[in-house]
């Protein structure tokens, strides 16, 4: 009996710990695609975003100061982005990454699908009202692409910045 | 009472099967004959034994409860006993409670070195993926929250086109 006790609370500790190391959802769901030729992967580093956030709107290059104003306050609170993306089969992989990604942690924050059957899906983790990650996952005819934002993530700042993009 | 009875009583009396009845009967058959075959000898024995451990009554005076210094012999063996298993349930909750808190808020306990400990706990080494130049990330992350930008404005616009036609069908129904 006491070694039973012993041995969930083991495994309770255990399962927490690998939930802690795969925290986001491109190492959980794809780390099997991230050597593979057909996809292209990019990583932005917590320094990288250090360092974006600390430049000067200027550096950016960019026409509109308060698009680039909403981008640095977003970069602000990143602490990663994964980029997965491929033009090989990408509804193929679309399927897949809906059918592999936990519902119960990840919850939809909005579907689209239009007529040219372009899928989009934003997908967001939370906890305690806070948003961790964020998952944009699209898939179409031509490419097939997930992008994992993770950080203490605001919707008022994204919201922000779509407005600002679609002045 | 012949022989062949008493095997077949002795028989269900070690299955357990034997009335309280029957029992007595076996218990007085063993205690009263005198030549039993050799088999038997055993469980005359054993059943004299049993009778006379029945005899043996309590004494009158036997007090159940124990007395101030039979207590106070027993009190430091019980109360050990009783501590232990306090100790040890009182040490189960408190581990339980600390990982129920740690599944809960594990971003609070991981919080100081975030950024640091981010990077060590993945297994896979996300270093190699990442841009040569601070001006090429620069750039990707810009189109990385543009594409979000464009795709949740493209979203709402549907979403709230939908809903318009919705409102119109409501309009003809009404």
């Amino acid at each position: 009996m006491k070694n039973r006790i012993i041995f969930t609370l083991a495994l309770i500790a255990f399962s927490t710990f690998s939930v802690i190391a795969q925290n986001n959802a491109i190492e959980k769901y794809f780390s099997g695609y991230l050597e593979d030729q057909r996809f292209n992967v990019v990583y932005i580093s917590p320094k990288l975003f250090q360092m974006i956030s600390k430049l000067d709107t200027k550096v950016l290059n960019m026409k509109d100061e308060a698009e680039a104003k909403a981008i640095m306050d977003m970069a602000k609170d990143m602490q990663g982005l994964r980029i997965l993306t491929t033009d090989t089969t990408p509804a193929v992989f679309y399927k897949e990454a809906k059918a592999k990604i936990n519902s119960k942690e990840y919850e939809v924050l909005m579907t689209v699908r239009d007529k040219d059957g372009d899928n989009i899906d934003f997908l967001i983790k939370e906890n305690n009202n806070i948003i961790n990650e964020l998952l944009l996952l699209s898939g179409g005819k031509e490419e097939f692409l997930l992008m994992s934002f993770i950080g203490t993530l605001d919707l008022n700042k994204i919201t922000n910045l779509a407005k600002q993009i679609a002045k | 009472m012949d022989n062949q009875y008493i095997k077949s009583l002795l028989d269900r009396y070690f299955e357990g099967e034997t009335s309280l009845d029957e029992e007595k009967m076996l218990s007085t058959f063993f205690q009263n004959s005198k030549d039993l075959p050799a088999e038997w000898q055993g469980f005359q024995h054993l059943f004299q034994f049993f009778a006379e451990e029945k005899q043996q009554t309590a004494p009158s005076n036997l007090v159940l409860q124990p007395s101030g210094s039979q207590l106070l012999d027993q009190s430091p063996k019980s109360a050990t006993i009783i501590s232990l298993r306090w100790a040890r349930s009182v040490a189960a909750a408190i581990a339980i409670l600390a990982i129920a808190l740690w599944i809960l808020h594990p971003y609070e306990f991981a919080k100081p070195a975030e950024p640091i400990a981010e990077v060590q706990k993945s297994k896979i080494d996300w270093s190699k993926y990442e841009p040569k130049t601070t001006e090429e990330a620069i750039q990707i992350t810009r189109k990385a929250f543009h594409r979000v930008g464009y795709e949740l404005n493209r979203g709402t616009r549907i979403a709230t086109s939908n809903v318009e036609k919705m409102g119109q069908m409501g309009k003809l129904f009404n």
